[in-house]
């Protein structure tokens, strides 16, 4: 009686701590949250994102280079971490792959690069401004991102993107930021970061149409 | 290399003031910043006569001191002949040893050395021809030019023979100029044979430097060309890439050429005009048709220009850190967009409606899983309740049966399904048909 009580204990434990990790993941709770730059420029160019003039119109001189700040580093990190984090302790058939898939770091890569290839067709990803110039780029855009994904459901999950305009002689002239939110339900599966990123470059796109020429 | 020529143009100097013996100034001078006499004082190189032999020298000198001043003890004409010998015995020395060498620093050393004897020599000369008679001392002068403009010769002759053989050396070092590709209006020909060969097929490569027109030219003239244009092949570019690299000019002809092709004005006229207008599609779209065209000549160049030298230290700029993963997955999208792609929808897909709904039917069917185990885990205590009740019922009540311990008088059930249980007796569940289907399992 005592054996079978024993067994019937671990059984419960187990369904319950299941259900539980599962309804935690879908809120992405775990790994401490990660501290974003404030300053996008920070590590890459000695001056203070804040003062880049919001919205100004530019002319943007071919060809072009795209520099990724800090930011994306830190957003990749976390991601990694919190999937090492839940790969750890959540078994492999209760994964929220739904949550993985739209965290997934290809896809914010692959759909800021289609936006700004959509521009800019021979605009190229590179490191820093040395390179920039080295290569002879005669415009980079730095783009940046500001990623508010909560923990626990529910939260309106917010995503930022922005892209700083720098002209040939490497100085800042503008910036455009697209805006992107979803309300995650309590117990959603997903935080709906798919859906802020295509949001706030749907934004981007709109503000370049009439800013960048 | 500079530095012998540079020896080698210093040597020269030195010999040319005695060799001509025209020079106005009292005092030459060359690399060494030795001094050396040039006057025409030295009767310049109008001397042609042979130098005299050691013997002969000292008996003119005899001759000659003979009747030299009484008042002062006239010098011995042996030691004056020998410091005379023993200078041009050193200058000829000297000179071997700075033509007979190809380091810098030797020929330095031997030239000095070189000028010091010829110094050495005039003064034995002048002091000889202070002790002679008049006629004695000017013929002695005519020595000393005589002897001085040997010297120069020699220096010459020796100074052009080795400058001459490293020349040799130098057009032998270097490679052999191909004979079967020329330029002509900054067109570069590239030909299977020699381009002054007898009907040899030739590509005319275009000053776009991507397409090729074959023709057939006979002792370096087109006779034939093909009315079909075809992309170049890597090389013959290769090729014209390295004949533009050793013709200086050439790269000017060929961009030259490249402007003024046909439809290139339009092309870079539009490109300006857009850029100009600061109207970006516009200029875009112009510097395509631009690039397709082959650039005109004008894009490479503007690349060119466009490639300045990162500046050092420009303070604007920081250092990165590490960006490895951002790198890594950033890198992967810009080299492959397709399968970027393919990434991106994967990553739709996984977060889709679908994928949530299959997430969703994974956990029921995992609970529902469980829940089975729940329901085995209470049948199984229920049949080991029976059981142990029934054993210890036995065992009280029937002791005298002396039931083996451990040997119920009811089977204890192991392991239970939804139909039954397993007993310690072996027995499984009921095979019985089933009251539903009947059909028997």
């Amino acid at each position: 009686m005592r054996t079978m009580s024993k067994k019937m204990r671990s059984v419960w434990t187990k369904t319950i701590g299941g259900v539980l990790l599962a309804a935690s993941l879908a809120a992405c709770s775990g790994p401490p949250l990660p501290t974003y730059n404030s300053n996008a420029f920070k590590g890459i160019y000695n001056q203070n994102a804040a003062s880049v003039p919001v919205d100004a119109p530019v002319s943007v001189q071919h060809p072009v280079g795209i520099i990724l700040s800090d930011n994306f580093e830190i957003w990749f990190k976390a991601l990694k971490e919190a999937n090492d984090y839940w790969g750890a302790r959540v078994p492999a058939s209760l994964t929220n792959t739904a949550v993985i898939a739209d965290n997934d770091p290809a896809f914010l890569a692959g759909r800021v690069l289609q936006d700004l290839k959509g521009h800019f067709p021979e605009a190229q990803e590179i490191k820093d401004f040395q390179t920039a110039v080295a290569t002879g780029k005669k415009a980079v855009v730095l783009v940046d991102i500001t990623p508010q994904i909560g923990q626990r459901t529910p939260v309106t999950n917010k995503f930022d993107i922005t892209y700083y305009f720098f002209d040939a002689k490497m100085n800042p002239v503008s910036k455009l930021t697209g805006h992107g939110e979803h309300y995650a339900a309590f117990a959603s599966m997903t935080g709906g970061t798919q859906d802020c990123i295509e949001q706030a470059l749907a934004q981007l796109d709109q503000k370049m149409r009439v800013a960048v020429r | 290399m500079l530095k012998w020529a540079g020896i080698a143009v210093a040597a020269a100097l030195v010999a040319w003031p005695m060799m001509a013996a025209h020079a106005a100034d009292d005092t030459c001078y060359e690399t060494a910043q030795v001094n050396i006499d040039c006057s025409p004082k030295t009767g310049g190189g109008a001397a042609a006569k042979p130098s005299p032999s050691t013997t002969q020298l000292r008996d003119m000198l005899r001759q000659k001191l003979a009747n030299g001043s009484a008042t002062s003890k006239p010098p011995s004409a042996d030691a004056l002949a020998k410091s005379i010998k023993d200078a041009e015995d050193r200058a000829h020395r000297a000179l071997a040893a700075a033509t007979g060498t190809t380091d810098p620093a030797q020929q330095e050393k031997a030239i000095k050395a070189y000028n010091a004897a010829l110094k050495d020599l005039d003064n034995a000369y002048d002091k000889a021809a202070a002790a002679a008679t008049p006629e004695g001392r000017q013929e002695l002068e005519g020595l000393k030019a005589q002897a001085e403009q040997k010297l120069a010769d020699e220096a010459n002759a020796k100074f052009t023979a080795q400058r001459e053989a490293a020349e040799a050396a130098q057009a032998a070092a270097k490679p052999k100029e191909p004979d079967n590709i020329g330029m002509t209006d900054g067109y570069v020909f590239v030909c299977d044979g020699s381009l002054k060969g007898d009907h040899v097929s030739c590509r005319e490569i275009q000053p776009d430097g991507k397409y090729c027109v074959s023709v057939l030219a006979f002792d370096g003239v087109v006779n034939w060309r093909d009315t079909a244009t075809t992309m170049c092949s890597p090389q013959d570019l290769a090729q014209r890439a390295a004949y533009l690299a050793r013709h200086d000019g050439a790269p000017e002809k060929a961009q030259a050429a490249a402007r003024g092709a046909p439809g290139c004005g339009d092309l870079i006229h539009n490109y300006v005009l857009a850029a100009q207008a600061q109207d970006g599609p516009r200029s875009t779209e112009a510097f395509d048709a631009l690039n397709k065209a082959g650039g005109c000549g004008v894009l490479e160049q503007a690349e060119k220009n466009a490639h300045v030298p990162a500046p050092a230290g420009d303070p604007r700029f920081a250092t990165r850190g590490d960006t490895s993963m951002t790198d890594q997955i950033f890198g992967a999208c810009d080299q492959n967009p397709q399968g970027c792609a393919a990434a991106i929808d994967q990553a739709r897909a996984g977060a889709s409606p679908a994928a949530v709904a299959a997430i969703y039917a994974n956990a029921i069917g995992i609970g529902l899983e469980i829940g089975g185990m729940m329901g085995n885990a209470v049948l199984n205590a229920q049949a080991a309740n029976m059981a142990h009740a029934a054993a210890a019922n036995a065992g009280a009540n029937n002791a005298a049966r002396s039931v083996p311990r451990g040997n119920a008088q009811y089977p204890r059930a192991i392991s239970c399904n939804v139909r039954g249980c397993i007993t310690t007796n072996g027995l499984g569940p009921s095979n019985s048909g089933s009251d539903i289907t009947g059909l028997v399992r």
